[in-house]
C-alpha cells in the first residue's frame, strides 16, 4: 500500500534531517515509528503527506499503491490528501483553526471529495464514530470551547471523514494526560480496525507503539536504526538505543 | 493602558466622523459664501474658530473638511487593501516565482512617493478629489500586500493550515477559509494605520493644490490658503492643523490599540 523507499530530507545546508529511510506498509498495516524528539519523526510524515516547505529537498520514493508521490506538484497531492492518504497532527490546541467553528472544519474535509450528500449528518456521524458524547454541540462549538481530548478526537474525525486508506498520527497522544491519553488510543484502534485503514503511528513512547502497532522501526538521528515485527523487537532489541529505550519502558512499566 | 489607547484613538475618530455626519445636514455658516466684510475675524462667540481671508467661517469648513478626509482615507485604503491583501496572501500562499515577482512589483510601487503618483496624476487629469485618491490608494497597496504576506507566511506554516491541507484543501478555499480570517485583524491593523498615512497625503497633496480643488474645504488646501497669513494671523494654520493632528494621532492610536487587544501573535508579524 505504502513503499517508502531510500527517503532522505534535507533542509538548507544542514545535514539531513531524515536520512535513507526505508519501509513499507500493507493494506491494513500498522507501522509505529519511535525516536526521541528532533529524529525526523513529524519530518517523515510531513515527507509522505507531501506537506514540507518548498525550501526542504526531497529524495528517494514514496509509493502510494504503486504510484510515486514524492515531485507531484501540490494540486494533485491535494487530491489525494485527505480522499487517499491523510494525516493527524500532535497537537491539538494549534491543529484547529481558532477562527471556525469545528463542525464546519469537518464538514469542509468532507465537501472536498464528497458531491451532494449531507454534510451535517456525516460530520455528525463520524464524530459519534469517534467517541464523541455530544456530537451536536461538539460539531457547533469552537475549538477553544473543547478540552484537548475532545480536540484531539475532532481532528481524528476531520481526518478519517472520507475513509481515506492510509492515516499518519503523528504523536496524536503526547500532549494529552494519560486517561485520556488511553481512551484516545483506543478509538483509533477502533477506528482502523472499523474501517481497515493502513497507518502511520508516531511516538516517542514504545509502550504507546506497541500496544498499537505490528510493526516498529526505530528512528534515531534521522535514521532507522532497526525495524522489525513488535513482539521480536521488544523481547531480542539488537541496536543499543532500542535496547534502552526497551528497558527503560520495562522500569516505567513495573513502577508504573 | 493598552484599552485607553484604544479608546483615546477610538474617541478621536469618533471625532472625525461625528464631524463629517453633521456637515452632511448642518454647518454654522456656508462654507462657500465669501463674506468680504468678514474677512480674518478672530474667534468669538458667533464664530469660535474665526473667520478666514475670504470672510468664510472656519468652523463650518473645518467640518465639511472632515467629510473629505474620510472619503478619500476611506477610498484609497479600501482600494489598497482590496488589491494589496489578495496580492500578499497569494505571494505567501504559493510562494517561489509567484511570490517573486509580487514582491518586486510591490518594490517598484513602493519606491514611488504617493506624491510623484499624484504629480503625474494631477498633470493628465487635472487635480482633483479623484486622482488624490487614486494616487494615495496606489502608493498603500505595498504596505497592504507586505503585511498580508507576512501574515499568510506565518499562518501558512500553523498546525491548523498544515490540518486542513492534509484533508486536501488548497488554493482560493484555503485562503478563504483558513487564511484571511486569521490574518483580518492584522489587516485592520494595517488599514488603520494606512487611514492614517491617507489622511496625511491628502492633506499634502491639498497643500500642494493637487488634490481636491477650490472651493471646496479641506483642511490641506486650508492650510495652504492660510500660509498667506502666518505671521498677521496664526490662527489660521492651527486649526486645519490642528484637525489633521487629531485625525492621524486618531487612527494611529486606534491601529496599535487594535494591534493590542488582539491576538499577541500579531505582534511578531507587523
Ligand atoms: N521546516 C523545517 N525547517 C528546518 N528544519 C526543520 C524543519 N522541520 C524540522 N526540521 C529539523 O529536522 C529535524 C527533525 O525534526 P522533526 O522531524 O520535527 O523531529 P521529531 O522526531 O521530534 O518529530 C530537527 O532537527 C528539526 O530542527
Ligand atoms: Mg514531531
Amino acid at each position: 500500500m505504502l513503499a517508502v523507499e531510500h527517503l532522505t530530507v534535507a533542509f538548507g545546508r544542514r545535514p539531513p534531517a531524515v536520512r535513507d529511510i526505508s519501509f513499507a506498509i500493507p493494506e491494513g498495516g500498522r507501522l509505529g515509528i519511535i525516536g526521541a524528539s528532533g529524529s525526523g519523526k513529524s519530518v517523515t510524515a510531513l515527507a509522505i503527506m507531501g506537506l514540507l516547505p518548498e525550501y526542504a529537498r526531497v529524495g528517494g520514493s514514496v509509493k502510494l499503491g504503486g504510484a510515486e508521490l514524492v515531485g507531484l506538484p501540490d494540486h494533485e497531492y491535494s487530491k489525494l490528501r485527505g480522499d487517499a492518504l491523510t494525516m493527524v497532527f500532535q497537537e491539538p490546541m494549534t491543529a484547529l483553526d481558532p477562527t471556525m467553528r469545528v463542525g464546519r472544519q469537518i464538514a469542509e474535509a468532507y465537501r472536498l471529495h464528497a458531491q451532494g450528500s449531507k454534510a451535517r449528518d456525516e460530520v455528525l456521524r463520524v464524530l459519534a464514530a469517534v467517541g464523541m458524547p455530544d456530537p451536536a454541540r461538539v460539531a457547533d462549538s469552537y475549538p477553544h470551547e473543547l478540552s484537548g481530548g475532545q480536540r484531539q478526537r475532532a481532528l481524528t474525525a476531520m481526518a478519517v471523514i472520507n475513509r481515506p486508506g492510509l492515516v499518519v498520527f503523528d504523536e496524536p497522544t503526547t500532549a494529552l494526560d494519560m486517561l485520556v491519553q488511553a481512551q484516545v488510543l483506543e478509538m483509533i484502534d477502533g477506528l482502523l480496525r472499523a474501517t481497515g485503514a493502513s497507518c502511520l503511528f508516531i511516538s516517542h513512547d514504545i509502550a504507546v507503539v506497541a500496544q498499537l502497532c505490528a510493526h516498529i522501526l526505530v528512528m534515531q538521528d534521522g535514521q532507522a536504526v532497526e525495524q522489525g515485527e513488535t513482539g521480536q523487537l521488544l523481547r531480542a532489541p539488537r541496536h543499543p538505543y532500542t535496547q534502552a529505550l526497551v528497558a527503560a519502558a520495562r522500569k516505567g512499566a513495573v513502577r508504573g | 493602558m493598552r484599552k485607553l489607547q484604544f479608546y483615546l484613538g477610538l474617541a478621536l475618530v469618533g471625532l472625525v466622523v461625528s464631524a463629517a455626519l453633521v456637515s452632511l445636514v448642518w454647518t454654522p455658516y456656508d462654507p462657500l459664501q465669501v463674506v468680504p466684510a468678514d474677512r480674518l475675524l478672530g474667534p468669538s462667540p458667533a464664530h469660535p474658530f474665526g473667520t478666514d481671508g475670504f470672510g468664510i467661517d472656519i468652523a463650518s469648513r473645518l467640518l465639511v473638511g472632515a467629510r473629505y478626509c474620510l472619503l478619500v482615507g476611506i477610498v484609497s485604503v479600501t482600494l489598497a487593501a482590496l488589491v494589496g491583501v489578495p496580492l500578499g496572501i497569494l505571494a505567501g500562499q504559493v510562494g517561489g516565482w509567484v511570490s517573486e515577482v509580487v514582491m518586486r512589483l510591490t518594490d517598484i510601487v513602493y519606491a514611488l512617493p504617493a506624491l510623484l503618483l499624484a504629480i503625474l496624476l494631477a498633470a493628465i487629469f487635472g487635480g482633483s478629489t479623484l486622482t488624490a485618491m487614486a494616487a494615495i490608494g496606489v502608493a498603500t497597496v505595498p504596505a497592504f500586500a507586505r503585511t498580508a504576506r507576512a501574515g499568510t507566511l506565518q499562518v501558512m506554516a500553523a498546525d491548523y493550515v498544515l490540518a486542513a491541507r492534509a484533508c486536501g484543501t488548497r488554493g482560493v478555499a484555503l485562503a478563504a477559509r483558513h487564511i484571511w480570517p486569521n490574518i483580518a485583524a492584522l489587516a485592520g491593523v494595517q488599514a488603520s494605520i494606512g487611514f492614517a498615512m491617507a489622511i496625511l497625503a491628502e492633506a499634502a497633496l491639498g497643500y500642494l493644490g493637487l488634490g481636491t480643488p477650490r472651493p471646496t474645504p479641506t483642511w490641506g488646501t486650508m492650510l495652504r490658503d492660510s500660509q498667506e497669513f502666518l505671521f498677521t494671523a496664526p490662527l489660521q494654520a492651527l486649526w486645519p492643523g490642528l484637525a489633521i493632528a487629531v485625525a492621524v494621532l486618531g487612527f494611529n492610536l486606534l491601529g496599535d490599540g487594535i494591534r493590542d487587544l488582539t491576538d499577541p501573535r500579531l505582534r511578531e508579524a507587523s
